[in-house]
């Protein structure tokens, strides 16, 4: 949809005119949970801004629409680490070589009955070795690994978190949402403490921002410049979250996206979207469905979807 | 001024000494187009919106970017907007809002 002022760069894609939204989450490849995974600690420890490495992306130019996001995220890093003289582009590029070579162990012939519990050998994902993102990734967590400046096991955590941890405390928050007043009413007043009450440590990561879906209200999230959202209480967005067409459409035509994700919002009821562009982060409370009277906090929970968490979906029984 | 009321437990809101604007107030985005990384998107600029929340006062992402400190720390807004103001084309009912965060020096006062 049309508005007057010159974008910003490829990234500020806000109320673009883009294509039907893929609603199925793709999940990730372990290479991209580790690029995550680096990223993440890099930028907790204050080695790099995340802004440094937005800015990093953003002024990728062409490049920035011709590869994936966790590519994108990978180059952002190493020019950043470049930038502050931690990881200069020629050390890279050394630490980069004898990555691959570690890869290029020689091809053994295996006799043609070899199998594994009768099951065919699978080699790795794609069958050719890691890929130049994740060997740029090894090599950074190699030097700054060598430098003291990170440790094996705080990638391997962060990982570990996301995998298992991080993307069930949100409908932990919002069951208990669900059954105690006096939590649901603190919650909308200042998340944070609260939700760390509930032994959810938030890691100082962001401000959350609870917002209440009613009988007259209904939010949606979206971050149209880059895919901000609150990976410590709601893990790794789905992929669609970080699509082109759901970042550029959502600000502009909310009813007809949340349409493709099959949730239908009658007129009387106002959709508030929000735009997730600086540095607060959302969590949307849905509104409890009937027919649940009685059940526990535990049964609650799990009919808590995380679309629902972002507005596209509404939780049902 | 009216200050936002917070619970009684330790709070993450940061202070927003010296804030400009309060909570219901209107607010312009200023319509400027800049080199460098800024957190205000094109689509907003130039629109009315109204001071829904002051999330307190954060570094600047403008000078983060760079490598710098990003001090003084600029006041952060969360302001609405209504859909039907923002797109000429809007097809939803006029009561939908979009919100978004904007930092003080992207807001001109509006009587």
């Amino acid at each position: 949809m049309e508005h007057e002022n010159p974008r910003m760069g490829p990234h500020d894609v806000g109320g673009e005119v883009s294509g039907p939204i893929d609603v199925d989450d793709h999940g990730m490849s372990h290479w991209e949970k580790h690029a995550n995974a680096l990223r993440m600690t890099v930028s907790g420890l204050k080695l790099a801004t995340v802004d440094e490495m937005r800015r990093a992306a953003e002024n990728l130019g062409d490049r920035y629409n011709q590869i994936g996001y966790f590519e994108k995220q990978t180059e952002a890093l190493a020019i950043v680490l470049d930038e502050r003289g931690i990881i200069p582009k020629k050390m890279l590029q050394t630490e980069l070589n004898k990555v691959r070579e570690r890869f290029q162990v020689p091809i053994i012939p295996l006799p043609d009955d070899h199998d594994h519990d009768g099951k065919p050998i699978q080699e790795d994902e794609t069958g050719e070795g890691p890929n130049q993102h994740h060997c740029m990734n090894l090599a950074m967590q190699e030097i700054l690994e060598t430098k003291g400046l990170i440790k094996a096991n705080q990638i391997r955590e962060k990982i570990e978190k996301f995998d298992g941890d991080y993307p069930n405390r949100g409908a932990k928050v919002v069951a208990r949402a669900w059954v105690d007043s006096d939590f649901r009413n603190r919650l909308f007043l200042d998340a944070n403490p609260i939700i760390e009450e509930l032994g959810i440590d938030l890691e100082h990561a962001a401000r959350i921002i609870a917002l209440e879906n009613t009988t007259d209200v209904h939010n949606v999230v979206v971050c149209t410049l880059c895919s901000c959202y609150p990976r410590q209480l709601m893990g790794q967005p789905p992929t669609w979250y970080k699509s082109r067409s759901y970042r550029s459409r959502m600000v502009y035509e909310p009813r007809s996206v949340l349409k493709e994700f099959g949730t239908h919002i009658p007129d009387n009821v106002t959709i508030r979207t929000h735009d997730s562009n600086a540095d607060m982060r959302y969590i949307v409370i849905p509104m409890r469905p009937e027919n649940t009277t009685g059940w526990t906090e535990e049964k609650l929970e799990k009919i808590v979807s995380r679309d629902s968490l972002v507005g596209v979906t509404i939780p049902t029984v | 001024m009216k200050e936002q009321k917070l619970s009684n437990v330790t709070s993450t809101y940061t202070e927003a000494p010296g804030h400009l604007f309060n909570i219901g107030d209107k607010v312009k985005v200023i319509r400027s187009n800049p080199p460098g990384h800024r957190r205000t998107p094109a689509y907003i600029k130039g629109n009315d919106g109204i001071i829904e929340r002051i999330c307190g006062s954060y570094p600047n992402p403008e000078e983060l970017a760079y490598g710098f400190v990003g001090l003084p720390k600029k006041v952060l807004y969360r302001v609405s907007f209504k859909q039907v103001d923002v797109w000429a084309n809007y097809t939803g009912p006029k009561n939908d809002l979009i919100e978004m965060e904007i930092f003080e020096h992207w807001l001109s006062p509006l009587r």
